[in-house]
């Protein structure tokens, strides 16, 4: 028996016809209203940021006291929000962080205390930014809170917050994320580090450094360290020098070659014969700031080294060196060592 | 003419309910794809309202990205596509161009455009490929090198760049592909987002017709013909779909191109397979061997149209394009037929590998069966014709009805053919999409069916080669733990 006998077909095919129809003509008249719609809200929000634009520059000028209170008819807290935010990235000073305070207390931070325990992230994400925006000491647990977030979007601004705070437990969580995060997840944290940490964050680095054994942890903080141009006390540095693990070897040398400590030449010298390939090219880029003749001798013997990145970055670094450096590289023939040759023409004909 | 009339009605028996529940399926998993993709892209649209990477952007500690661009015989754009992505405002990337042996004079523009000098070979060819006969490196922009090899295919040179690829991620572009700047900057959101991100691929867009100003894309005068159009509108059909099952966690390609990787992970799976659906075999084969070494690992597919990728323009061109696409998919298919219904692998075994062989390899076969099927009906008479017209009407209803929601998706959503006009010639072209068009592309496919029988014979060694491999870095990883 053919199923289709059943019922009559007729009648449902048309039926189905009609209703395909019905959902055709509805989808062309939501396209068109869209189109209206979208071009009347794009409007009345440049017109509302304009408002608030306006409002914020003549509170900075003096012109309308410290206290923006006629803003609120003019925009949700989103708008203002995004508005404030961009405000903050081109405002620095007193001033601006009075108008700053006065306009979030009374308008953003208070919804943020309700939405940082939100079931929707984006009330969180809500919440962080206005965290980062006036960070306060009363919402240090929040921001701690918040950088515990499933959602990345959440824990970035949340991270901002707390340096901004100088929140130490804060400088401690954003380690341990930096060191369970793979991915470009910790490339931010080390920026937002690097650029907004104070010297005070700094000092609670090293000391986190010399404290804590996670290797993870401990790897972060050297990265950190390796960043900022300051003065480490190197008694736990000498121990990561000696350790038997590659990877922490390598961390330290590169505090040595990037954040120039008073011994960095000799130890960066000593490491130009270890075993590790990656440990001598750490090596090879530091001794560029020490012009000197051992330094010269053993980047020239660099050059022939057996791996490449190590022959590429002593001739780098000779480069670096001015004439002295520039005499070894072009000194350097085809027929004595290939090897050497190739890595000083290499350098020779390419900038850093 | 009596006993075919009663062979056809026996038969009707089971072919009619035969093509209504194959059909019915097909159709009920399209539909739950395009609301669970219409989901993914409305979640999007609410994240890029509050989300800003300008400050990690301008930072100073990211990881370079390389771009490994495989070209072969491409010298009417090279030139443009090259300095598309020199113009990209992320500091950090590199651009590793493969010349495949090509016979035109695409080298020697290259050289003579960007100073190409030979460098040393900085690098270990640690998946073996056909004979690298120099690595060059330009003087006037250092970020770009050119490996210039004997000519294998494509995925031969993506092994070669991938050789010489030392960056955390890379970026597999098509030699036809262009990139906006936002978009790139998309691609990076879930590194960020998802830690454990191995892949990810991006919605692509048709370029034919636009105009690129300074990486910026204007779709003015978009379409351009016919054919364009209704690659449009595929590509957006397609792309919807696969954020369906990005939704499910059932991501099972990302297009070649233009998607990011992470090196050592596709260094790890052996590099690209000798097939033309490279983008596909990769994706699968990373799925498979994620899954069985129980690595953790997410593999997304980004809503934001990322990149502009020449189609062909001639009837001609896209027949062939369809022809290889569909063998392709074929080869992937075969090589991984370990997936099959196979609980090991999860939902990619009991159902993303299923209904890509019975809703992509088969339907065109199913759908061909079908015309011969009505047309044999209709010439016994045993079809009364305005029941077809009635069914037909149905059946292209719902497809219509399909690309108008994607095109409402679109507008509510990216906006990337903002005038009327491209809106209103999309929609004119997708109601005349299943007359004709949706008949060629069948044929097309099946004439992919007949070509992969032909190439069988190369493919089962391909095949074993490739399966040996895996096993081979099973046991290697089951060792080393």
């Amino acid at each position: 028996m053919n199923i289709f006998s059943s019922f009559n077909i007729n009648e449902f095919v048309i039926t189905i016809l009609i209703v395909e129809l019905v959902i055709l003509f509805v989808l062309v008249a939501v396209l068109t209203i869209e189109r209206f719609w979208f071009h009347f809200k794009k409007k009345r929000e440049i017109r509302n940021k304009k408002i608030i634009s306006h409002m914020l520059l003549e509170c900075l000028e003096g012109k309308q006291g410290a206290s923006p209170l006629s803003l609120q008819p003019f925009a949700n807290q989103e708008t203002l929000l995004s508005e404030l935010e961009a405000f903050d990235r081109r405002f620095q000073g007193d001033a601006w962080e009075t108008i700053e305070k006065t306009t979030s207390r009374p308008y953003l931070l208070p919804r943020a205390r309700k939405y940082y325990n939100s079931f929707f992230w984006l009330r969180r994400n809500f919440a962080a930014r206005c965290f980062a925006l006036t960070p306060l000491p009363e919402d240090e647990e929040k921001i701690l809170q918040l950088l515990d977030d499933p959602i990345f979007l959440v824990r970035d601004i949340a991270a901002s917050a707390a340096i901004k705070l100088q929140s130490k437990q804060g400088v401690l969580k954003i380690l341990h994320l930096m060191g369970s995060e793979t991915g470009y997840g910790y490339y931010y944290y080390r920026d937002t580090l690097l650029n907004n940490g104070t010297v005070q964050i700094f000092n609670w680095i090293e000391e986190f450094a010399s404290q804590i054994m996670d290797q993870k942890i401990h790897l972060t903080c050297l990265d950190l360290l390796a960043g900022k141009t300051m003065t480490i006390s190197d008694d736990f540095l000498r121990k990561d020098l000696d350790s038997k693990d590659a990877g922490t070897r390598l961390a330290a040398i590169k505090v040595f070659a990037h954040n120039i400590q008073k011994d960095s030449a000799d130890i960066l010298l000593k490491y130009m014969d270890d075993s590790n390939a990656e440990i001598r090219a750490q090596a090879s880029l530091g001794l560029a700031h020490f012009l000197s003749k051992d330094t010269l001798e053993k980047l020239e013997k660099a050059l022939g080294d057996s791996s490449w990145i190590v022959r590429e970055q002593a001739a780098w670094s000779l480069k670096k060196m001015g004439k002295a450096g520039l005499d070894i590289l072009n000194k350097q023939i085809m027929e004595k060592n290939k090897n050497a040759y190739e890595a000083a023409q290499y350098a020779l004909q390419f900038d850093w | 003419m009596t006993a075919m009339h009663d062979f056809y009605v026996y038969i009707s028996y089971w072919l009619d309910p035969f093509f209504l529940i194959y059909f019915s399926i097909i159709n009920i998993v399209y539909t739950i794809l395009l609301f669970f993709g219409s989901i993914k892209v409305y979640q999007r649209r609410k994240e890029l309202r509050i989300e800003d990477f300008t400050h990690l952007l301008r930072s100073n500690s990211l990881p370079e990205i390389s771009f490994l661009l495989p070209a072969y015989n491409e010298a009417h754009n090279i030139i443009s596509v090259v300095s598309n992505l020199l113009g990209l405002s992320y500091r950090y990337k590199q651009i590793i161009l493969i010349n495949d042996g090509s016979t035109d004079n695409m080298f020697d523009l290259l050289k003579e455009q960007y100073h190409l000098i030979p460098i040393p070979r900085y690098y270990d060819e640690v998946i073996p490929t056909k004979t690298v006969r120099g690595v060059y490196r330009s003087t006037t922009h250092s970020e770009l090198i050119v490996i210039d090899k004997e000519n294998g295919e494509k995925y031969d040179a993506l092994n070669a760049g991938l050789n010489a690829c030392k960056d955390p991620y890379y970026i597999s572009i098509d030699a036809d592909t262009y990139i906006d700047n936002p978009g790139f900057e998309a691609l990076i959101r879930p590194m960020l987002a998802y830690p454990k991100t191995i892949a990810i691929g991006a919605s692509l867009r048709i370029r034919n017709g636009c105009t690129l100003n300074f990486n910026r894309i204007s779709t003015d005068r978009f379409p351009l013909n016919f054919v364009t159009a209704m690659q449009s509108i595929e590509y957006l059909r397609a792309f919807l779909m696969r954020q369906g099952w990005d939704f499910i966690g059932g991501n099972y390609i990302l297009s070649g191109a233009f998607s990011m990787f992470r090196t050592d992970a596709v260094k790890w799976a052996g590099g690209y397979a000798p097939t033309v659906a490279d983008d596909l075999e990769i994706t699968l084969r990373l799925n498979r061997m994620f899954k069985a070494t129980q690595k953790p690992y997410i593999i997304k597919y980004l809503p934001d149209p990322v990149g502009w990728t020449e189609g062909p323009s001639t009837i001609k061109a896209l027949s062939r394009q369809r022809f290889l696409w569909h063998r392709g998919t074929m080869e992937a298919a075969w090589f991984h037929r370990c997936f099959f219904f196979n609980f090991k692998y999860g939902r990619y075994g009991l159902f993303v590998y299923p209904f890509l062989i019975f809703g992509e390899i088969l339907e065109p076969a199913v759908e061909a069966l079908g015309y011969i099927y009505i047309i044999i009906g209709l010439w016994l008479g045993i079809i009364n014709a305005y029941y077809l017209f009635l069914l037909l009407a149905t059946i292209w209803g719902f497809v219509l009805i399909f690309s108008l929601c994607c095109l409402l998706i679109e507008e509510l959503s990216f906006r990337k053919y903002p005038t009327l006009r491209s809106m209103s010639y999309l929609f004119l072209y997708s109601l005349l999409e299943n007359f004709g068009f949706r008949q060629l592309t069948v044929l097309w496919r099946l004439r992919g069916i007949k070509g992969f029988f032909k190439r069988y014979h190369l493919i089962r060694i391909d095949s074993k080669n490739i399966n040996a491999m895996v096993e081979g870095i099973y046991k290697k990883t089951q060792r080393s733990r």
